[in-house]
């Protein structure tokens, strides 16, 4: 059985950062390449082969868990080094492993002659390494390790061009609004330990499922508490402001992590944790409602952006807040199928951006390139697809997975959400449309030589596009619940007894069929009016935006939420460490710390003296010792 | 009065005599520098075999002498941590003893016999027993700290060191004489009389204990008997000092855990008490000194005093199985005092030079592994996870707690608060200072074994920093009677 050898997942890229980063100095950079790209060939073609025993396997055998020791063992609260594989796992195995290697692949070509070539390759496998581990662990303590690691090496990446200011500051800024979700989660799994007394998914899961007699209260602040977390994780507003910064990283690592992965390590875990998402009745709707405001929030920013990646950075946060409208509406499957789908179109178009960036000699701005479609063609024509995947045009994947998002939130929270968010999707078509018409058509507007993107760059393309338009199937059949995709997932989340699926207001077929088509028509409407808008009459549009400035303003900076937490966050923080800096620190604590040093100092000097050597005073300390015993037994007896 | 002939069990006895054979047949052997290589080799093959012999006795309990003698798990455990901190001098020894070519057979006929004596300590139920192998180990380590006779800083040490030894051993058999006056025996399980003896009896019963733990306490160099052990460290070769600064600690533990089992049925206040003082004094004497050093081996003496107190802590809770948190420390405790002292070894260059913190100044450009494998080790002593140290400590301060010595548990992590100070310093000076002279170590230093053999136990104390559990329930295994 190849479920035996789980654990080999995660630990060949381990084994990759070991040796890329022990003995890679005296590795040439194909090698290093070979190393890294190997190891996580290796576990991919072991996790496709898991996939498969899992589909022939009976649905209620598919979820295998593996210990490999005890960990900690205190008391009562036992944690393990174990592995939890269930069809949700499993999925996210797929996108991590299969992303993860193609975005390997690519940064082979990408990343030549680049210093730091070693560096990126360990913090790469590093990264699968850990993300594997968040997936695969089988208790809220593992996972947690992997969602640190994770975001350390997001942070090393983010910086991984640490000379440049803005690179190390991005990746400084990610880590700190990350600390401020991981805050709430971690309290989060303290929570959960001292109510549940243990970690383990698979127990918290049967205790939830049975009359267990914990207040609901505790429930909720426990998933709110949870939820903070992953809203940092996934860049969820207002937690969002780290993403469109950690751009300055890498491309492909911008395609594997803040795209594919890493971001949508909150939704994975919201599923993996949705027993208690059930039994906490408000916090499935906050989750909703962030989610649908991340979603428009996010996609009417990305129409003001000018950097062909800060787009795809905002359309990441809109559409991980469709994932989290999804796990909001309790359509779980819904959700993890929308996470697959972007990981796939959405590691495209930054390996398709990347490409062109490349090819462009480095020039991020849209206006400054277009007409690429005539020099670049294969990059153009995938990154069509993935465009039209991301907005939801029919027979792309995007489609199906949003439709079904879409249509869930009609069914749970009625008309007014499912405005909302079929706003957000004619959005979302609009910035596509904008940008393919701005980067790709019209005339152009880069004058130098174009870089012809070589084989590095277009397999990946081609592979990850032919994905992305053949993902749709697994949505089918239509307007049912009962889409392959959902029979396959079904085992992760089957209810024990008390629990209870989500509630609609129960659609007949023809609405949904109707609403569908209202969102498709508009959908490929927005797109090709803006394609058209933005290629042929640019100067039109380009004169427009001119003359509402001030509103171009706005999109462009996010609605001003960095000024707003400079004001409100960094600003008073800088004065208050300016202040106690002067005052607390110099006067109040170094005074104190100096104190105490000067304490502990003295009581050593004092110590260090009575070792005169002489044997008489050690003598002295022995007779002195004794008496104390003496004293003691005295003291006690009588 | 017929006299009954006990049953004498020498297969209970089987690895000390092992250990006699070699240390006698390493006495006939010739001095000279092309011997070295033969007399540490007839050493280790000697301290391997009763290593080997370990598993072989697990479990069975096997009793020697009309039970004077016994080797249950607990002394099987900490026979082989004995055995492990040996071996590892045994291969510093081979490293050091380049400054010295006479009488190299001596030097490790008396490592083995003090192994011996060890090995009778912890195995012994009586206490005439125990204080005969305190004995053969005192003795043993008396010469070898003083073993470079031309260094006169060793030949004051050994002498402070015996005449304080002597001073404790005869406040130990007093102890003795009162606990054999009191109960009218002198084994360990002799408390089961105590219900029958007189209440005049009582008193000087505890007053025995109490000067028992005094002599005990000399030799695990727990405050305010542990004023030899910096002045003992630094005098004698390195090697025999990170023998001296382990081994002996292992063995005094191993015998305050016996008084202290026999006694966990009896009014144990006392006892606790008295420990509880120790670990404070330890703590506070050991951590706060530490501070003040500049020499690398007096703050590792400094740091092992500290270290000890933090061990008793785990004796407070005794009666909840608070053993397996102080075997765990031990282990632990060994692969890191050992480690250390190792790089101290590594780097002293002259036999009568101390070696002062100063001297590490960019270690790690010049030697990145041995400063790395130091960092484990001194990141392990402060208890920062993923070393080792960690659940060491964390286990200790848990049945500290739970034994209800939690004001003892905040002292002690006050004072791991202020030991970070001084490990830290040692790895500032190794990775923060621009290395100013080229070639810190000397040039015997250049020895790949001796790395490796570093690195190990450096990988080791990660590993078990990382799966703490499978040594955990070997301890507990061991501390189940």
């Amino acid at each position: 059985m190849l479920f035996k050898a789980i654990y080999l997942l995660p630990l060949l890229p381990a084994i990759g950062v070991l040796i890329n980063g022990l003995l890679g100095s005296r590795f040439g950079e194909r090698a290093v390449a070979f190393v890294a790209c190997s190891t996580v060939g290796i576990s991919l073609i072991l996790a496709i082969g898991m996939l498969y025993q899992m589909l022939i396997a009976d649905p209620a055998q598919r979820v295998v868990t593996s210990t490999l020791y005890r960990w900690i063992s205190d008391g009562s609260l036992q944690i393990n080094i174990g592995f939890l594989i269930d069809p949700l796992a499993m999925a996210m195995i797929m996108v991590i492993l299969f992303v993860g290697f193609i975005i390997h692949f690519y940064s082979i070509g990408y990343m030549e002659g680049e210093p730091g070539y070693r560096r990126y390759f360990v913090c790469l496998n590093l990264f699968i390494f850990f993300m594997l581990v968040l997936v695969m662990g089988d208790n809220l303590i593992l996972t947690f390790v992997g969602w640190e690691g994770v975001g350390l090496c997001s942070y090393l990446l983010i910086g991984h061009w640490f000379h440049k200011k803005s690179a190390s500051d991005a990746g400084r800024k990610a880590f700190v609004v990350n600390r401020v979700g991981d805050f709430g989660f971690m309290l989060g799994i303290l929570l959960v330990i001292v109510t549940f007394h243990t970690v383990s998914f698979a127990e918290l899961k049967t205790i939830l499922a049975g009359s267990h007699g914990i207040p609901a209260a505790t429930l909720t602040i426990i998933a709110l508490l949870l939820f903070t977390g992953a809203m940092g994780k996934s860049a969820q507003f207002p937690l969002h402001v780290w993403l469109p910064d950690a751009m300055e990283g890498p491309t492909p690592v911008s395609a594997l992590i803040h795209a594919a992965t890493m971001v949508n390590a909150g939704v994975y875990f919201m599923c993996r944790i949705f027993p208690f998402l059930q039994q906490a009745p408000y916090v499935l709707p906050i989750i909703a409602f962030v989610g649908l405001l991340t979603a428009v929030y996010a996609a009417c920013c990305a129409v003001g952006q000018k950097d062909i990646k800060k787009v795809l950075a905002y359309s990441t946060i809109s559409q991980i807040g469709y994932m989290f409208m999804a796990v909001g509406c309790g359509i779980y499957i819904a959700g993890m199928f929308h996470l697959v789908a972007h990981g796939v179109f959405k590691g495209l178009l930054f390996l398709g951006s990347g490409a062109v960036i490349h090819a462009v000699k480095g020039e991020q701005d849209i206006a400054n390139m277009g007409g690429l479609i005539k020099t670049i063609p294969v990059t153009s024509f995938t990154f069509l697809i993935g465009l039209l995947a991301l907005a939801g045009i029919f027979p792309m994947a995007g489609f199906f997975s949003k439709d079904a998002i879409i249509m869930g939130g009609y069914e749970r929270f009625g008309i007014v959400y499912w405005l909302f968010g079929f706003g957000g999707a004619v959005l979302t078509a609009i910035y596509c449309g904008k940008l393919f018409g701005i980067a790709f058509l019209g005339e152009t507007n880069f004058k130098g030589h174009i870089h012809k993107p070589n084989f590095f760059f277009n397999a990946p393309l081609v592979i990850l596009a032919f994905c992305a338009v053949v993902l749709g199937i697994l949505g089918l059949p239509m307007f049912t619940k009962n889409t392959y995709f959902a029979k396959f997932m079904s085992s992760s989340f089957n209810l024990g007894a008390g629990g209870h699926a989500a509630q609609g207001h129960g659609i007949s077929l023809q609405v949904e069929i109707i609403l569908t088509l209202i969102v498709s028509v508009f959908a490929i409407a927005a797109v090709a009016l803006a394609l058209v808008i933005y290629s042929r009459h640019r100067k039109k549009a380009v004169g427009f935006e001119a003359r509402h400035a001030g509103l171009m303003t706005v999109l462009f900076e996010g609605f001003l939420m960095d000024k707003l937490y400079d004001t409100i966050w960094v600003r008073p923080l800088k004065w208050i460490s300016k202040n106690s800096n002067e005052v607390v620190d110099h006067k109040i604590v170094d005074g104190a710390v100096n104190g105490t040093g000067k304490v502990a100092m003295g009581t050593g000097k004092w110590l260090a003296a009575m070792q005169a050597g002489y044997v008489r005073h050690y003598a002295v300390s022995i007779v002195f010792g004794v008496a104390v015993f003496v004293g003691i037994t005295v003291m006690l007896l009588f | 009065m017929n006299f009954v002939i006990p049953d004498v069990n020498l297969i209970s006895l089987l690895p000390e005599i092992i250990l006699l054979i070699f240390a006698t047949i390493l006495l006939f052997v010739q001095t000279g520098s092309e011997k070295k290589r033969i007399c540490a080799l007839l050493a280790f093959i000697g301290l391997v075999i009763t290593l080997v012999m370990v598993p072989f006795y697990w479990g069975k309990g096997i009793e020697g002498f009309g039970g004077l003698v016994i080797r249950d798990n607990f002394s099987l455990m900490c026979q082989t941590m004995i055995i492990v901190a040996v071996l590892l001098a045994v291969v510093y020894s081979y490293q050091y003893l380049v400054f010295e070519d006479k009488n190299i057979g001596e030097y490790y006929a008396l490592t083995l016999t003090s192994v011996m004596g060890m090995n009778i300590m912890i195995t012994g139920t009586d206490l005439i027993v125990i204080f005969l192998g305190m004995e053969i180990l005192s003795i043993s380590l008396y010469v070898l700290v003083a073993f470079f006779k031309t260094v006169r800083e060793g030949m004051e040490a050994s002498v402070k060191y015996m005449l304080l030894g002597a001073f404790a051993s005869a406040i130990f058999l007093l102890g003795i004489s009162f606990f054999y006056g009191a109960s009218g025996k002198t084994a360990l399980n002799a408390f089961v009389m105590l219900d029958g003896t007189s209440a005049m009896a009582m008193p000087l019963f505890f007053m025995g204990l109490s000067l028992i733990l005094v002599g005990l306490g000399f030799k695990i160099a727990s405050a305010p008997f542990h004023m030899w052990a910096p002045d003992a460290y630094e005098g004698a070769p390195t090697s025999v000092a990170s023998l001296l600064s382990v081994a002996p600690k292992i063995a005094g533990l191993a015998v305050i855990f016996r008084v202290g089992i026999g006694m966990a049925k009896y009014s144990p206040e006392i006892m606790m008490t008295i420990i509880a003082f120790m670990a404070v004094t330890s703590m506070i004497v050991g951590n706060f000194a530490a501070l003040r050093q500049s020499g690398l081996v007096r703050m590792l003496a400094y740091s092992g005093i500290a270290q000890v107190g933090y061990m008793l802590i785990s004796l407070l809770g005794i009666r909840e199985g608070g053993g397996s948190a102080l075997l765990f420390y031990l282990f632990i405790y060994v692969l890191m005092n050992m480690g250390a002292f190792g790089i101290a070894v590594l780097l002293t260059k002259e036999k009568d030079k101390r070696l002062l913190i100063e001297d590490m100044k960019g270690l790690a450009g010049q030697h990145p592994i041995i400063a790395f494998t130091m960092a484990v080790f001194l990141i392990s002593m402060a208890g920062i996870p993923p070393m080792g140290g960690f659940f060491a400590k964390f286990y200790v301060f848990k049945h500290g707690i739970e034994a209800g010595y939690l004001w003892v548990v905040i002292v002690a992590i006050i004072t791991t608060v202020v030991s970070l100070y001084y490990y830290f310093r040692v790895i500032i000076v190794m990775y923060m200072t621009e290395e100013e002279e080229k070639g810190i170590l000397p040039k015997h230093a250049e020895v790949n074994l001796f790395n490796a053999v570093l690195v190990a136990v450096a990988l080791l104390i990660i590993v078990l920093g990382v799966i703490p559990g499978s040594l955990l329930e070997i301890a507990q295994h061991a501390v189940a009677f």
